[in-house]
């Protein structure tokens, strides 16, 4: 049994949903209802591609077109978490995407062929949804922590260079920071960790369910796909802070204020 | 003729946007000298320190201390000569007895954590209570933060003291008293950067920085 057909005019009503919410924004004048109305369009117009995408790399199921898709997403949330931390992407680019790879590749491998024990690692079937699920939230947790942690620093420059003139080297000097991102980038998943299936219903489990599997396989299926979502979270926000450190401080350890948009 | 010289400033240029702060800015000091850098306001005297500690990369020139040219690669050894005490003490967060504790913290003080030793006679000599070590650097005055930062840079007992402004929030009792203590280091080069006339008495030797140089 799989998940039920959405027609065209059930599809007709979901949109139909959204009169409430524009009802209120006019009704409350708040300036959002074009950024609604665009919004959603975006939303319609990227995932009917994705849709038809999907369906063509589903059809073929080649392990190398997979592979190339999640290195797609990668490049996409690369651009996406750069521009939304408010740096410059001619600077931040290059280093980052490593750091995705590297947080996105051992969560994803893992999962798939440790936790699923697929034989083949890049079956399109597992590797690109979980794939986005991982890296939608390290995305999220990469903007708030690298943001912070460059934001910190640039509040603070006369503490932060106060600490390199007491002879801390910039790893020395940079560490409380660090730890201040990656609490701050990591807290949100914690808290869903905490809360999940009492607050929410997250939307793996939903899918496995509404696919008609029995409700504790899509329990081991959530434990699995958060624990993945957290260490992605974990490995990507620090390596690629680690990583850009190199381009972002002067040889002097000062923060170059040329990285910022 | 060298280890006479501890620091050697040499045809330094600094400049901001299109305009020279300073140009052509050359001193030197020797070991155990107690300079102080004046000047009118906005002729660069901080900038001087800051570029000292490799904050400012200067446009053009040369500065060598304890024999070593500054560059990227020896800049972190030269830190490790020289404490520093900033004109606004932005000191961060937690309580004064963490501030004081960070730098010995970091791998090249670890040989001196010993020095915290000396800690409660320092607090005496610049008239700080030991209660204040607990106390929140957000809730210092100005003069406490700076005087929490000298003892910090002097328990670092560095070989060079680069001191900006360092009794600017401090009433004339307790600048005399951190005056005295200065006057004391016999040991130490002192380069001290004021504004007002006579804020650094214990001084051996005054350079006058003025647009385009000394």
């Amino acid at each position: 049994m799989g998940a039920v057909d959405v027609s065209t005019s059930g599809l007709i009503m979901a949109y139909l949903l959204l009169l409430i919410p524009l009802g209120i924004i006019l009704w409350q004048r708040v300036p959002l209802f074009g950024s609604v109305l665009i919004a959603t369009l975006r939303m319609s117009v990227q995932l009917l591609l994705v849709g038809l995408y999907l369906q063509f790399v589903f059809k073929h199921d080649s392990p190398w077109l997979n592979a190339l898709w999640v290195l797609v997403m990668i490049g996409v949330a690369d651009v996406s978490i750069i521009r939304g931390c408010g740096l410059k992407l001619r600077v931040f680019a290059l280093p980052l995407a490593p750091a995705l790879l590297l947080g996105i590749s051992v969560p994803l491998l893992w999962f798939v062929g440790g936790v699923l024990r697929r034989p083949d690692m890049l079956e399109a079937q597992y590797i690109i949804p979980v794939g986005g699920m991982i890296l939608g939230n390290c995305l999220r947790a990469n903007i708030v922590g690298i943001r912070s942690f460059y934001q910190a620093i640039r509040r603070d420059e006369k503490a932060f260079q106060l600490v390199l003139a007491q002879g801390a080297t910039l790893r020395e000097a940079v560490r409380p920071y660090l730890g201040d991102a990656f609490q701050a980038a990591l807290t949100p998943t914690i808290a869903t960790m905490m809360t999940i299936g009492l607050v929410s219903l997250p939307g793996m489990m939903t899918g496995v369910i509404m696919g008609g599997n029995d409700p504790m396989l899509a329990i081991k299926y959530q434990i699995g796909i958060m624990i993945a979502i957290f260490s992605g979270a974990a490995i990507t926000m620090p390596t690629a802070i680690l990583i850009t450190l190199r381009r972002s401080f002067s040889p002097y350890g000062v923060l170059r204020s040329n990285i910022f948009r | 003729m060298q280890a006479q010289r501890i620091i050697e400033v040499r045809d330094l240029t600094v400049t901001f946007g299109d305009a020279p702060l300073f140009e052509g800015l050359s001193f030197s000091i020797a070991p155990g000298e107690h300079v102080v850098l004046t000047g009118p306001s906005g002729t660069g005297k901080s900038t001087v320190l800051r570029c000292l500690l490799g904050f400012v990369e200067p446009t053009q020139g040369e500065i060598t201390m304890c024999g070593e040219a500054l560059t990227p690669h020896s800049v972190w050894r030269i830190r490790s000569q020289m404490a520093f005490v900033p004109q606004e003490a932005d000191l961060g967060q937690g309580t004064a007895r963490e501030f004081i504790d960070s730098p010995f913290q970091y791998r090249v003080n670890i040989p001196k954590v010993a020095n915290r030793e000396r800690l409660p006679e320092l607090l005496q000599a610049v008239g700080l209570n030991d209660a204040l070590l607990s106390s929140e650097i957000g809730s210092l005055s100005g003069g406490e933060k700076q005087r929490i930062a000298l003892v910090s840079a002097l328990l670092l007992d560095q070989p060079i003291l680069l001191l900006d402004e360092v009794t600017s929030a401090l009433d004339k009792d307790n600048a005399a008293r951190v005056h005295r203590l200065l006057a004391s280091l016999k040991d130490k080069t002192i380069i001290g950067v004021v504004h007002e006339e006579n804020g650094m008495p214990f001084a051996t030797r005054q350079i006058a920085i003025r647009k385009g140089g000394v």
